[in-house]
């Protein structure tokens, strides 16, 4: 039935996806960026993206749960990145997640009873766009950097923000600097894209498939990446449902 | 297929059954239903936040749940504890309930009930046309305080 309502009514993508602004980050990288929710146009995968002069941020965060709810959850996140890196002015990736989960805990610690947890698996990446420097920081998401189609993970803590609020949430920098001769590939991405259901035995990507996808497309701009990887990624999952949102993003530098 | 009398009261209290038990398990707050009626007239019911579902396969129509920002405000509360939502937040909450209300009712009545994902607005758009031919079902409930409506059309 038609009821005369275009998507250009709808605010719910609207709401959604201008708190993640894709035209910003491949403005000034080569980069493409992956989202999809599991169920509806929403869900709990986010990210977002912010330029300080030479800097630029880029951050992905995985919160709890799917739909509409959790897309409530991605819009506290980007906030709360938001103020402390551009109002607050901290600029190492470490503190900034380490401000984020002490955000978080003065918003939710001790609330009970709510349907969606505050937390969030999150990595936050610096970019030096003049001297190709690296800063990341994650909780529980690592980078993923290809060099020459080989792939190397650059570790997170293992404790999540907005969770845990009687444990020590320690969240340090790695610096990272760039062969001068050589593209590297990076690669952040939430849980759903080694846990996507799919393939003849309906099992989960897994980490090996997943590097295996990022390794080949090394040497390939990212937009044709994306295509490849959107590919793949359909004809692993198949008719199977997914159980998770996904979101990759992916640059080049 | 036009939906017969039995048919169209069969899934309007499906609905009915689902709103209550969406408030009742997932707030602790039981909703209360005001006497039902058919909308003859033209011009749809609504309040200030608005989240649609279209319904396809056997039956076609749609179902919409719309109430005043106060409501939304309350479950948001409780659901994600934010004490200030903002506009978007309160859509996505009128997209949340129309989501799992719906599909619930879809759960009951299987694969040739089927719905689309939500669509959420405020007011009312002016590009919304309900057409003729469809029945529409008028479903006052009071939750904490707040009248919402929970609105049938089927074909």
């Amino acid at each position: 039935m038609n009821l005369g309502l275009s998507s250009s009514q709808d605010a719910t993508m609207k709401n959604y996806f201008s708190m993640f602004p894709e035209e910003l980050i491949a403005s000034i990288l080569d980069a493409f960026i992956i989202n999809r929710p599991m169920i509806g146009k929403v869900g709990g995968d986010g990210f977002w993206v912010h330029q300080a002069g030479e800097s630029l941020y880029v951050a992905l965060f995985d919160c709890m749960g799917h739909g509409h709810l959790a897309s409530m959850m991605t819009r506290i996140y980007a906030q709360t990145l938001e103020k402390i890196v551009k109002e607050q002015e901290v600029e190492d990736p470490g503190t900034v997640l380490r401000y984020l989960h002490h955000n978080l805990q003065s918003k939710f610690e001790g609330r009970t009873n709510l349907k969606i947890g505050p937390g969030a698996d999150v990595g936050l990446i610096k970019i030096n766009l003049s001297v190709r420097k690296i800063e990341f920081s994650g909780a529980k998401t690592d980078l993923i950097q290809v060099v020459d189609g080989k792939s190397q993970v650059i570790k997170s803590a293992r404790l999540q923000i907005g969770e845990y609020f009687d444990q020590d949430h320690d969240y340090t920098t790695t610096q990272l600097t760039l062969d001068q001769n050589k593209t590297s590939n990076f690669y952040l991405c939430s849980d759903g894209l080694k846990d996507l259901i799919g393939g003849e035995a309906g099992k989960k990507l897994g980490k090996k498939r997943m590097f295996d996808l990022l390794e080949a497309g090394y040497g390939k701009p990212m937009v044709s990446q994306k295509v490849d990887i959107m590919m793949e990624l359909n004809d692993w999952q198949g008719n199977h449902d997914p159980l998770d949102d996904l979101l990759l993003i992916g640059f080049s530098i | 297929m036009k939906t017969s009398k039995a048919d169209f009261d069969a899934t309007c209290n499906l609905f009915i059954n689902s709103v209550n038990n969406y408030f009742r398990h997932l707030t602790e707050v039981d909703s209360k239903l005001n006497v039902p009626y058919l909308k003859e007239s033209e011009g749809l019911v609504l309040k200030d936040y608005t989240g649609m579902i279209g319904i396809s396969g056997n039956r076609k129509g749609f179902v919409y749940i719309s109430a005043n920002r106060e409501m939304y405000e309350d479950l948001i509360k409780i659901f994600i504890g934010i004490d200030k939502p903002s506009d978007e937040d309160i859509l996505d909450m009128a997209g949340e309930i129309s989501n799992v209300v719906a599909g619930n009712v879809r759960a009951n009545l299987g694969a040739n009930f089927m719905i689309s994902v939500p669509v959420v607005f405020q007011g009312m758009p002016s590009q919304l046309k309900i057409p003729d031919d469809v029945s529409i079902y008028v479903i006052p409930i009071i939750w904490n305080s707040h009248e919402a409506f929970v609105v049938i059309g089927l074909q």
